[in-house]
């Protein structure tokens, strides 16, 4: 029915649009946990800290084991095709960078048990703090993963991957 | 910071707490020993379809390797056991060495380790 190429590029798209998700709900549960509304809301800004905290931790959850498996369904293709061109044109910071990307990733995997029981409810107030560090890691993690993973993707395909 | 209004002391003890924060902070710190010693479950080569146990010398042409399937396999494992035997401490012994706050205080320290490894020492 589909070609391999187009069965990847199909994954990859569904992997990008899956981390988009992923960082959206995250971005705003980590202003909203660092900067939460206290009056009424009038700006964008105070729009995007006013959002629930709480209603998200489960999305993120399924968000970031879906974006995860479609991403290790995708990377063979990755090492294929892709990473082939930054070794053949010395490209070594972009391979360091998707390399940091992929273990960073790793470590978010492991702390997702972490960050479901601090965002349990009933929400306890002496946890705050470390609800906030593990949503604000897992954000910057996510972040680091979609910018590496994009950049090193159009990069690639300067390159003629 | 959001407050959330209860008082309630805050010891995160108890089987999932501590499974989850063990589960975490093990699983980071092994990750790097994996991944710097080689000590992954298994090695996947995409060129020939091919998965060998730990990093077993492939078959002729098998082309680049792809160990980080292994890496995390075996941090996840490694970190799953210790947050099941971390869980079965009776919780009047954990409590004189546990802090829920490793959990974050970890996986950036590790992050850092990681880049000095990733950009300084190399593969």
């Amino acid at each position: 029915m589909w070609s391999n190429s187009e069965l990847w590029l199909t994954l990859l798209i569904l992997h990008g649009l899956a981390a988009f998700l992923l960082l959206g709900a995250l971005t705003h549960q980590t202003i909203s946990v660092w900067i939460p509304i206290r009056m009424h809301v009038s700006s964008f800004f105070d729009r995007t800290r006013a959002v629930s905290a709480r209603n998200y931790g489960a999305a993120i959850i399924v968000l970031y084991i879906v974006t995860f498996v479609l991403g290790c369904i995708v990377y063979p293709d990755y090492k294929m095709t892709a990473n082939n061109v930054l070794v053949k044109q010395h490209w070594d910071k972009a391979s360091m960078s998707f390399e940091f990307k992929e273990h960073a990733l790793a470590f978010g995997l492991a702390l997702l048990p972490a960050y479901w029981y601090y965002w349990k409810p009933p929400l306890v107030a002496e946890r705050d703090f470390v609800r906030a560090m593990l949503t604000s890691i897992l954000t910057f993690i996510s972040w680091v993963g979609f910018l590496v993973g994009h950049v090193l993707n159009n990069i690639a395909g300067l390159g003629g991957a | 910071m959001t407050h959330t209004g209860s008082t309630k002391p805050d010891p995160a003890t108890g089987r999932h707490p501590v499974f989850s924060i063990t589960f975490g902070v093990i699983a980071c710190i092994v990750y790097l020993f994996v991944m710097n010693y080689g000590w992954q479950l298994f090695t996947y080569y995409p060129a020939t379809n091919t998965w060998v146990l730990f990093n077993h010398p492939p078959g002729p042409g098998a082309g680049p390797a792809m160990k980080w399937y292994g890496y995390v396999a075996t941090s996840l494992i490694v970190g799953g056991v210790a947050g099941l035997l971390a869980s079965l401490i009776p919780e009047s012994a954990l409590r004189r060495f546990w802090w829920p706050g490793m959990i974050w205080l970890v996986p950036i320290v590790t992050t850092i380790v990681l880049f000095w490894l990733i950009v300084y020492v190399g593969d």
